[in-house]
């Protein structure tokens, strides 16, 4: 486990009381809730090993390859028929790309960040001309003013909750969620979903968790920058500016180069995404032998064990019917 | 008598009407922004990882 691991994972549990506010403030939505088990009700936490898989899904992560590799043109005029499941900030753009429910049937969009941000990933105009059609994957932490816009929107909703500590115990923050969302409609509760720390890395959960797919492709999940990005303009910088009191050449010792060998590629990671990583390598050696996870982002730093790297458009031929 | 300091009144202001969605969204973003404070902005949310737990991606019995 490396030191940013660490660092991050004892920093982020002190966010307990900003998903505990999201959670109270959406009882009343949960407890009448559908579960994301609806999707899929043959399929539970006991029989998962076992499965006899089939169907694809594609996650799609906002990284800048999705942009610089032309992934959505590529999807848009291929003849996938499996499930699309977008990280939130995409969503609208994949709709106005033509990636939407009407040209792929099974179609979701996920959430788990618990900041009132979030919400605004679902206030364009456009999600209301698909009412009923987008598949909304909500965490029971996310703010309440993104299930409002789901409200509005008609976007369907199906709740998890967040893995957050060792649900055994009887006294668990997961465990006692969970009492408080036992109800008519769902009188186990509902599952609890190993998010890895970021909204991709639950979709890729999802994919195979929930809906059974028997292989996931994932696309824009760099989790990284390319190498001569300059390190003052990454997406974390600021925050890690807070941490060393403003201090540049010390919040710039935080960021490493890797080289991807596999894809001859050197990338700029931080903290954040080096711990992301971390957590993504470290799960996908631990899923069961059906589940096959295909890294098509073509860059980044997602590259390990059990991770097969395929180009998106090979990808897009060996699985469309 | 010229306009000085101690005379000069300034103009009445009425106070800016914030509605009551907005004042409802400010109070969240202090409260978010108190709470990034408080966590140091590391990260946004956390891995699952316990002891025993290491292979659980998914529990219907919680």
């Amino acid at each position: 486990m490396s030191s940013n691991f660490k660092f991050l994972q004892e920093g982020t549990f002190a966010m307990l009381d900003l998903w505990m506010y999201n959670f109270s403030r959406n009882m009343q939505d949960i407890i009448k809730a559908d579960s994301v088990r609806m999707l899929n009700p043959l399929l539970n936490s006991s029989n998962i090993t076992n499965h006899n898989p089939k169907g694809t899904a594609i996650v799609i992560g906002a990284g800048p390859s999705v942009t610089e590799k032309n992934h959505l043109e590529m999807l848009i005029d291929s003849k996938y028929q499996g499930a699309i499941i977008c990280t939130d900030k995409m969503l609208v753009k994949c709709l106005k790309n033509g990636i939407t429910p009407d040209r792929f049937k099974e179609f979701f969009v996920i959430s788990i960040d618990p900041y009132l941000d979030t919400e605004l990933f679902y206030k364009d105009p456009i999600i209301k001309e698909f009412n009923g059609k987008i598949n909304a994957i909500m965490s029971t932490c996310v703010s309440p003013s993104v299930i409002e816009n789901c409200k509005y929107n008609e976007t369907p909703v199906y709740w998890f909750h967040p893995l957050i500590d060792d649900f055994r115990k009887p006294n668990s923050i997961n465990k006692i969620m969970n009492i408080m969302a036992k109800g008519d409609k769902n009188p186990k509760g509902l599952p609890g979903l190993q998010t890895g720390g970021n909204v991709g890395t639950t979709g890729w959960v999802f994919s195979w968790t929930i809906l059974g797919k028997a292989a996931t492709s994932l696309i824009g999940m760099n989790l990284g920058y390319n190498e001569n990005d300059k390190i003052e303009e990454t997406q974390h910088f600021k925050e890690l500016l807070k941490i060393t009191d403003n201090d540049v050449e010390a919040s710039k010792k935080h960021y490493r180069i890797i080289e991807n060998k596999e894809l001859n590629c050197k990338v700029l990671i931080d903290p954040v995404f080096d711990f992301y990583r971390e957590a993504f390598c470290d799960l996908v050696t631990r899923t069961p032998k059906w589940v096959k996870t295909i890294n098509s982002t073509e860059g980044g730093s997602i590259f390990g064990e059990n991770i097969e790297l395929m180009k998106f458009k090979q990808f897009l031929n060996r699985f469309s019917k | 008598m010229g306009i000085i300091k101690s005379n000069y009144k300034l103009p009445e202001r009425k106070e800016s009407e914030v509605s009551e969605k907005r004042k409802k969204e400010l109070e969240r973003l202090a409260y978010e922004e108190k709470n990034i404070q408080t966590r140091g902005a590391k990260g946004s949310f956390v891995v699952f990882r316990q002891k025993g737990l290491e292979d659980v991606f998914v529990s219907d019995d919680l």
